[in-house]
């Protein structure tokens, strides 16, 4: 017999009115990748700290999902919590040096430089190389914007609640990671003719 | 998810219009990275064993919260010893100069016992 699949908002239900903790458990299997691969771009690639946060935050969203009122999507929402997670961590981690040299490595390179035969695909896994290195020099902000709006598809609108900040803040930090961009990716700008 | 379609409008506004080659990359990349899921490998579980944890937290935060305040109140008595019996001389006196009906008690009373429910409900209310 097949399940009727739940949407969000009852699982949700079901965890704030019952402490149903299986219907938690299908909340977390349902938006997992999604979180974990929006603080691994966040995380300039770093998947143990990224795995770290996204369990931290679902563990925030389980305390306080009382307060979650449904202005926005569960998903938005969950990327507030997860895009929080990580500025407090960027705030502790002031000592530690950026990773923003042309020497660090994301995790990905290593399993993804190898095996591709066609060249879209060879081509596809190189940009993403070379994008996550040049994500990784932008500042935390400005790389919190990019990855809403591109990544996540937010509006900039919905990036402005994730981030916490004015929609003209969003606009300003999509603006100068443009410009830092452009110049770190320099090598993929189209040939003048 | 798609690759900022919801922008559309918006980042015009904030592109420069040599910028858009930029523009094509970001949408690759983000084209590139939707197609991928991350497998569980153990996600899940680990978040539901952490949960697991604080549930029982309530069980001796409780007791713990009515003894610190008590604790916290014992702590004030002690330290200020003078003005507590001073105080509690001259509210004895200003209550034996007033006459009171049965009704204004009640309603004191009521009254206490309103601020008490309120602030034991509003201390216990995250509580799961």
């Amino acid at each position: 017999m097949a399940q009727v699949e739940l949407s969000d908002a009852q699982l949700i239900a079901r965890v704030v009115v019952h402490d149903d903790r299986h219907a938690f458990s299908e909340l977390v299997r349902r938006h997992q990748s999604a979180v974990r691969a929006m603080l691994r771009r966040l995380a300039a690639g770093n998947h143990a700290l990224a795995d770290d946060l996204a369990q931290e935050t679902f563990l925030l969203a389980y305390r306080n999902l009382r307060n979650f009122r449904q202005e926005a999507k569960f998903s938005t929402w969950l990327y507030r919590i997860a895009t929080n997670a990580f500025f407090a961590h960027a705030r502790k981690r002031t000592e530690e040096p950026r990773r923003d040299d042309a020497n660090a490595v994301p995790d990905d390179e290593a399993s993804n430089g190898e095996a591709h035969g066609e060249a879209d695909h060879a081509r596809a896994a190189s940009l993403r190389i070379d994008m996550e290195r040049a994500l990784g020099v932008l500042s935390d902000a400005e790389r919190a914007a990019i990855v809403q709006c591109y990544h996540n598809d937010l509006s900039h609108e919905e990036a402005a609640y994730v981030l916490g900040c004015p929609v003209g803040t969003v606009k300003t930090h999509i603006l100068r990671a443009k410009q830092k961009l452009k110049t770190r990716l320099g090598a993929w700008a189209p040939e003048r003719t | 998810m798609g690759t900022g379609t919801h922008m559309s409008d918006d980042s015009h506004d904030a592109r420069n219009a040599g910028d858009d080659w930029v523009e094509a990359l970001l949408r690759a990349d983000a084209k590139a990275h939707d197609d991928e899921y991350l497998g569980d490998e153990g996600f899940t579980a680990r978040v539901m064993q952490a949960i697991a944890v604080p549930a029982a937290l309530p069980a001796w935060r409780r007791p713990l919260l009515f003894a610190l305040w008590g604790l916290a109140a014992a702590v004030i008595a002690m330290a200020l010893p003078d003005t507590l019996r001073e105080l509690s001389y001259d509210t004895l006196r200003v209550l034996a100069s007033v006459t009171f009906s049965l009704r204004d008690v009640a309603v004191a009373v009521l009254g206490i016992a309103a601020a008490s429910w309120a602030g034991t409900l509003y201390m216990l209310r995250r509580e799961p």
